[in-house]
């Protein structure tokens, strides 16, 4: 069985040591900071909209939280004019198939997934409603 | 870690700032903690369109910064109350700045700024290079915790020839063990006080003191060698594992009752009626005596401050008062010694500079490390046993890092025992009943 590459994977493993971590092992439930309504510019890594993340791992990958709670506590230490970009959360159940996933930066509860080459976001990361 | 970017820009450059970690992150770095010259600073995005990022940089003080990390303080405030000039800068895709302006944070339109309840909020990451950090504040606010609830005590020698000798640490040491004796005494008579009517039997009362003595021991939390000045403080923050609430408010507040009752420089003729009536004479005289004998020294000035701000009060007890407060004997009690083991905490600050060292392990008074007890009919009647004859048997207690050996010979028997524990009574009571057993001693049934 073909195993299938990661997005953009020719410019992440171009990086020394990204992916950083290995994949988190298992199925997970992750909530993403989305606009709204949902499309695909809500998941367009930030290392193709700005040269300067090039060499930055992280962020040819797509932040994700643990839970909605962290997710909203973090968007709170964003300028209103940022939350303005963020105001809905979507969830997703990644497994390994889907890509590589795990825990990066200071908070424990920050993930961020490489998805592969045919993994489809916008299908896959569902809005959940205001009061979940 | 360098901030690199093609830096084609004659305004301003961020390329000396040395990264330290980005505290938020969302897809990008939010939130960024950088350094300079040993300076703080935050690069904060505000705001990005169309492939432009407006930042604001501005310098932050440690404490806050830490405040910060530790959840006390808003990002909102820090922004909205920081005392340095604050830079918004325009940065374009490849990182270089194209526009940058001195801005007041205050001015600054509200859409630019977090939330008002902007607590980080968040759990760092076991890997997280800031969690040594907290333990090294976490360190300085206990002891600065500490020292804030402590009392402080000095001893001024009156004349110069103290000053300096080992003599002078001896005899300083004796009085701090005056005033610990004192302070000691005055815990058990008034927790005996404030409990006698809720639990009643005088073995429980004893006991519940006994395991309420960790808590309330006193620490050494500051000392400055030479004019001896130590600051004895009780540690209020492990309060929480005293379960019951009527202890646990005692224990927070028994040094401050301490401070006050029997510290006082001034004791007035109400303080007395007080006195007297709380605590009986026995008590009295074992919580005021120490003090007394420490405060006729002549070759020492005893002073008491009760908290680190204020200043230092000498210390006296007016003859009137004190022969109301400690009415002299009228005949010899015998009584025998009341033995305690008696460990002290020493919690110093490294960087602090004292001129002497304190070694955690070695009390800096003077214990009684060796001595003897006499075990008589009472110990055995305690545990059960009935003795037809009087007997007095003497016992060699040695201590030794928390060791207690017992020693002793009775009629042509050798008996021993050693414990690990800081449990005298206990081990006494171990002892008696090692000896009842080698005698044959008849055990009646309560």
């Amino acid at each position: 069985m073909e195993t299938l590459k990661l997005k953009n994977e020719e410019r992440i493993i171009a990086l020394e040591n990204c992916p950083s971590k290995a994949n988190l092992d298992g199925v997970l439930t992750l909530y993403r900071c989305v606009a709204s309504p949902i499309n695909e510019d809500s998941f367009i890594p930030h290392s193709l909209l700005f040269t300067k993340f090039i060499n930055e791992c992280n962020a040819w990958g797509l932040s994700l939280f643990l839970d909605v709670k962290s997710a909203r506590l973090q968007l709170k230490n964003l300028t209103k004019k940022m939350q303005g970009k963020y105001l809905a959360i979507a969830k997703c159940c990644i497994s390994n198939s889907d890509g590589i996933k795990y825990q990066s930066g200071q908070n424990k509860f920050h993930y961020t997934f490489f998805p592969k080459e045919n993994f489809d976001c916008v299908a896959n990361f569902i809005l959940i409603d205001e009061d979940e | 870690m360098k901030m690199s970017s093609k830096n084609f820009n004659r305004i301003f450059s961020i390329d000396d700032f040395i990264k330290i970690e980005d505290i938020i992150f969302l897809d990008r770095p939010i939130l960024t903690h950088l350094t300079k010259n040993d300076r703080d600073y935050f690069k904060y995005l505000v705001d990005s369109e169309n492939e432009y990022d407006l930042f604001l940089l501005f310098e932050i003080d440690n404490d806050i910064l830490i405040k910060y990390l530790l959840n006390k303080i808003t990002l909102y405030s820090i922004i909205t109350t920081n005392k340095y000039f604050c830079l918004l800068l325009k940065e374009d895709t490849f990182g270089s700045i194209l526009e940058a302006s001195i801005v007041n944070p205050l001015s600054l339109d509200i859409d630019y700024l977090p939330s008002y309840d902007s607590y980080l909020n968040i759990e760092f990451a076991d890997s997280s290079s800031y969690r040594r950090l907290f333990s090294e504040y976490n360190k300085g606010l206990y002891l600065r915790e500490l020292r804030n609830n402590a009392f402080y005590l000095k001893f001024e020698p009156t004349s110069p020839k103290y000053s300096d000798s080992i003599g002078f640490v001896d005899l300083s040491a004796k009085l701090l063990n005056n005033v610990v004796s004192s302070y000691r005494n005055f815990t058990r008579a008034d927790f005996n006080v404030q409990f006698r009517e809720r639990i009643g039997d005088q073995g429980k009362l004893n006991k519940t003191f006994s395991e309420l003595s960790n808590h309330i021991d006193p620490r050494i939390v500051f000392a400055a060698y030479g004019s001896f000045e130590i600051g004895i403080a009780v540690d209020t923050v492990m309060k929480s594992d005293i379960e019951d609430r009527f202890l646990r408010s005692w224990a927070l507040e028994v040094v401050d009752k301490y401070k006050s009752i029997v510290l006082d420089s001034n004791i007035d003729d109400e303080d007395v009626e007080r006195i007297i009536s709380e605590y009986n004479d026995d008590d009295r005289r074992k919580i005021f005596e120490p003090l007394i004998s420490i405060v006729d020294n002549s070759n020492f000035n005893f002073k008491v401050k009760d908290n680190i701000k204020s200043n230092y009060k000498k210390y006296t007890i007016k003859k009137e008062i004190r022969d109301k407060i400690v009415p002299k004997l009228n005949k010899e009690i015998q009584s025998d010694k009341e033995l305690e083991l008696v460990n002290f905490t020493v919690v110093v600050d490294k960087n602090e500079k004292i001129k002497k060292k304190i070694n955690p392990n070695k009390s800096i008074f003077t214990p009684v490390g060796n001595t003897t007890y006499n075990i008589t009919n009472e110990n055995f009647e305690k545990q059960g046993f009935y003795l037809e004859d009087t007997i007095i048997i003497q016992v060699q207690i040695e201590t030794q890092d928390n060791r207690i050996k017992l020693s002793s010979e009775y009629k042509n028997q050798k008996f021993s025992s050693e414990t690990y524990s800081d449990d005298l009574s206990m081990a006494i009571n171990s002892f008696v009943l090692i000896i009842a057993k080698a005698l044959n001693l008849n055990q009646i049934n309560r």
